[in-house]
């Protein structure tokens, strides 16, 4: 029998699994993805992790996060475009006739040809500030834990604890999905569209030369040609969940986060080791006797009595997390 | 089902007290201390010293020497002695048995073996007081009463060099119970007390001392010991959860706290919003 046994709910583990373990401020993560070669996206966005909604204790030593709960902060997407080059060729603007007596057939204004959309994304970054859909994008995260004890020292107070840590084993992100009640994405598409139009005319020196270009590319409008870059058809939220969970791999994206955030946290419990029974304290030297050593002072600091603790475990069984340990030299 | 669920040996318990008997010494040896007079090279008196006289040796501690060995006390009076006497009182063991009783070997009168839920402690207690030597006692008075025509100076307690000892077991058995006062609130007002359900003094005569002595001992375990080895285990269970929350023992159980398999056992709910 182990000289001290604590047993936890699962009720009261989530209360403390829920004080250690949401993050603030939140988490910031930064990705992008190119698609075809044509596309470029990222996306610029932050979370924090609120709690657990539902914790399951597993025979053993892991546990089960069904319903990890987090919020956003910011939904940026950003996109680009890196349209192949197009060379237009060198010809000539005016020449002169044949038969003039002055450089008979000769170009006397010269367009020497051009290379454009040579940059890396031509267009863009675009981007798409996604914040006012925040209340609308689900995500669902879930994750099993491995709780384990161990002995580490305090760098800043320098006294020793036996800490209980939740470590995550695997996190696992679901599509998110966006329920855009508002209709509030299809304004927001199109405005990034519209800036991304007004982008790509600039890129023309001459106003002459969109139909030029548009020709080339074979569309009516600069703004179409995005639209069908972009593969944006009616549904945007489709299109919106499609970058985000296929184009860009936003749930990996936030597994990896969320994994890195939770390796560094703190423990969920603590036990001080060695564990004062009686702390460290000041005495007035007049109230005691038998010093091995006179007091110079009329005060003088007790060392706490404090017992190391041994044999530390903590498990599950059913429904409690057991922590067992006994006390020694 | 309660949030926490705490519980500590008996074995642990007794384990602890040995572990702090070793390392401060002064929670167990209580000295109302004697005078060592000091003198000039003449034999002429300069002065006084405190003098801790105890019956058994109290070793240094383990924890350096800034641990005192002793707890001073007040020393006690004596009508017809015009000072007062010094004394010891040496808690030198300590044993708690949590039901079933295996600890600890009641006397007959105690009504072994333990209840159900119940608890026995033992402690022997090592008293030390100082024989009032006639002759001292006379010259003191001599010594005072010519010191005030000059000078307003008194011993402050009998100058002894050694203690009469005998040593006292105390056995006592209870258990614990929780008094409930409602608060207007969701949780009454919980105090966990001590019922003491016999103590006994092992060789005391007349029985009237030994009643007076018993009467002081159980008030001390019901108002002081006990209670704060419940809410120690309590503080423990609370501390390691590393959370301010407000617990409360569990309701609707059949003992909480409970005395059972060794152990003293406490279930809590905290409240989680």
């Amino acid at each position: 029998m182990t000289d001290v046994t604590f047993a936890v709910s699962e009720r009261a583990f989530k209360a403390a699994f829920n004080k250690a373990y949401p993050s603030l401020p939140s988490l910031p993560f930064d990705g992008s993805n190119t698609v075809l070669g044509l596309v470029w996206y990222g996306v610029e966005g932050a979370i924090h992790i609120e709690g657990a909604g539902d914790i399951d204790f597993e025979d053993g030593n892991t546990f089960l996060v069904s319903e990890l709960d987090i919020g956003w902060d910011k939904l940026i997407l950003r996109f680009g475009f890196d349209i192949p080059p197009i060379k237009i060729g060198g010809f000539c603007l005016i020449r002169m006739p044949e038969d003039s007596w002055f450089f008979p057939g000769e170009c006397i204004l010269p367009f020497p040809g051009t290379t454009i959309f040579t940059g890396a994304p031509d267009i863009g970054p675009i981007t798409l500030n996604l914040n006012a859909i925040i209340p609308y994008v689900v995500s669902e995260v879930s994750g099993r834990y491995k709780i384990g004890i161990r002995k580490e020292t305090d760098a800043i107070s320098g006294k020793s604890y036996q800490r209980i840590y939740a470590d995550p084993e695997a996190i696992d992100v679901d599509p998110i999905s966006i329920n855009d009640t508002l209709g509030k994405l299809p304004t927001i598409v199109k405005a990034g569209v519209a800036v991304a139009s007004a982008q790509m005319l600039a890129f023309l020196p001459q106003a002459w030369m969109v139909d030029v270009v548009l020709s080339f590319l074979g569309v009516p409008t600069v703004t179409a040609y995005l639209l069908d870059l972009l593969d944006i058809h009616d549904d945007m939220e489709e299109w919106l969940m499609d970058v985000l969970n296929v184009s860009i791999g936003v749930d990996n994206l936030l597994m990896q986060l969320i994994l890195d955030d939770m390796l560094k946290k703190d423990a969920v419990f603590e036990i001080e080791d060695p564990y004062p029974f009686v702390p460290a304290g000041k005495i007035d030297v007049a109230d005691f006797g038998g010093f091995p050593v006179p007091p110079a002072t009329p005060e003088v600091e007790h060392p706490a009595i404090a017992a190391s603790i041994l044999n530390a475990s903590a498990e599950f069984d059913e429904d409690n997390m057991f922590v067992r340990f006994d006390f020694g030299p | 089902m309660a949030d926490v669920f705490g519980a500590v040996t008996d074995s642990a318990l007794n384990w602890i007290v040995d572990f702090a008997h070793a390392r401060a010494p002064f929670l167990f040896n209580y000295v109302a201390p004697s005078l060592r007079i000091l003198t000039d090279a003449n034999g002429n008196p300069t002065g006084t010293q405190d003098l801790w006289l105890v019956c058994a040796p109290v070793p240094d501690s383990l924890l350096g020497p800034n641990m005192p060995k002793y707890r001073r006390m007040s020393p006690f009076g004596v009508p017809g002695i015009p000072v007062k006497l010094p004394y010891s009182i040496q808690i030198v063991d300590a044993t708690i048995d949590f039901y079933p009783g295996d600890q600890v070997t009641l006397p007959a009168e105690s009504l072994p073996p333990l209840n159900a839920q119940a608890m026995a402690l033992k402690i022997s207690l090592l008293f030390g007081f100082p024989c009032t030597n006639t002759d001292l006692v006379s010259a003191i008075i001599q010594h005072q009463t010519a010191a005030m025509l000059f000078a307003p100076i008194r011993w402050p307690v009998l100058p002894v060099t050694d203690l009469l000892c005998f040593t006292v077991d105390v056995f006592a058995t209870g258990r614990l119970a929780v008094q409930s006062t409602p608060t207007g609130g969701p949780y009454p007002l919980q105090n966990i007390r001590l019922i003491v359900d016999g103590l006994e003094l092992v060789d005391i005569a007349p029985k009237g001392l030994e009643g007076a002595i018993e009467c002081y001992l159980t008030a001390m375990l019901r108002n002081y010991v006990l209670p704060q080895l419940v809410l120690g285990l309590q503080n423990l269970v609370i501390s390691t959860l590393g959370m301010t929350l407000t617990p409360h023992l569990t309701l609707n159980l059949p003992n909480n706290p409970a005395i059972e398999q060794n152990e003293l056992r406490v279930w809590l709910d905290v409240d989680v919003t």
